[in-house]
């Protein structure tokens, strides 16, 4: 176990959390239908362009590769694979948060004869493209780099 | 277990319809004419760019979509399905933001009525949403599936999604209509 990196990114997930924290509730940035729009599309759309199979295990290599004891730059074949489906997934997630944002904002602009709902519907409109980046910044991104090093 | 792949893929769209439902009403997101726009637009334009060939795209997704065999033997055929699914998908999103633009210029002449604003802003922004749609659920998946089959280098992958100039183009669309709704509403008075 590669003990520095998971306490890097427990501190860097601690700053966001610090931050959301210091200004409202963390309970605001948990959104059932954000859930559903961008993780959840975006591993279904993964499963259905490489397989099950090959998500779970570049998921698992990638992870290990990151923090766990596998070592990518002995397995270049895998370390192609993580990098693979890393890339999609970051392509994956971005498309679903805008999509996602894209849904808030229709939504709202609908509902516009409330102009105080207009505020909370905006922000959960962004949730989505918080999600999204935060998929990319602390899973895609950091399998994809390592493993492309590797490679 | 293994899923099919067109399981999964309606799965992916049942999961935007719950999404969608959870928040308010599906039917806002269903407009025919929006639709026939943001599906014909872009396929006229693959003809336009691949010419024949596109009719190989076309094939493609059906044999990808039903986990068939698209036909494409050699690493050149399956890149060149690759490049036009990632093409597909690029005119998808651009179309829309016309289209947007379209909505938004149609709806700047008629603004006699506030009451009517806020639905001509949403319909006008359909159009990016099923270009978005037909990006994340066709082109992008068709596109990784052939440059996986064609044994692409993993930073290939990263550059099949929606261009930096049309997510530009795309924001610069939802501030306009952002900026619409503050002068229609007036919400500081």
């Amino acid at each position: 176990m590669k003990l520095m990196r998971i306490a890097a990114l427990l501190s860097t997930v601690g700053l966001l959390v610090l931050a959301i924290a210091h200004g409202s509730t963390v309970l605001i940035f948990i959104d059932p239908a954000s859930v559903v729009l961008v993780p959840v599309v975006c591993a279904l759309m993964l499963v259905a362009t490489h397989g099950g199979s090959a998500v779970r295990s570049a998921l698992r290599d990638g992870l290990a590769g990151v923090f766990g004891r596998l070592d990518l730059t002995q397995e270049p074949d895998r370390a192609r694979r993580v990098a693979t489906v890393a890339n999609s997934g970051m392509n994956f997630s971005l498309i679903a948060g805008v999509v996602g944002g894209l849904v808030g904002l229709i939504q709202m602009f609908q509902s516009l004869s409330d102009p105080s709902a207009i505020g909370p519907a905006m922000a959960v409109a962004l949730l989505t493209a918080f999600y999204a980046a935060c998929l990319v910044f602390l899973l895609f991104m950091p399998m994809a780099r390592n493993a492309a090093i590797a490679d | 277990m293994k899923l099919h792949r067109i399981t999964t893929v309606a799965l992916a769209m049942a999961a935007l319809v719950v999404g969608i439902t959870m928040r308010g009403h599906l039917l806002i997101f269903i407009d025919p004419i929006s639709i026939g726009l943001a599906t014909l637009a872009p396929m006229l334009m693959m003809v336009v760019t691949h010419g024949r060939r596109s009719a190989d795209l076309a094939r493609a997704v059906g044999a990808w979509l039903m986990g068939r065999d698209s036909g494409a033997t050699d690493p050149a055929a399956h890149r060149a399905v690759a490049v036009m699914a990632r093409d597909y998908g690029q005119y998808a999103v651009v179309n829309g933001c016309i289209c947007a633009l379209i909505g938004h210029v149609m709806m700047l002449q008629n603004m006699s009525d506030p009451n009517a604003i806020g639905p001509a802003l949403a319909v006008s922004l359909l159009t990016i949403f099923y270009g978005f749609i037909i990006q994340l659920v066709v082109a992008v998946p068709v596109s990784h599936h052939h440059l996986a089959l064609a044994g692409a280098s993993p930073d290939e992958f990263a550059h099949q999604g929606p261009s930096l100039r049309a997510l530009g183009l795309v924001g610069f669309n939802a501030g306009m209509s952002f900026l619409m709704m503050l002068a229609v509403m007036d919400p500081w008075d």
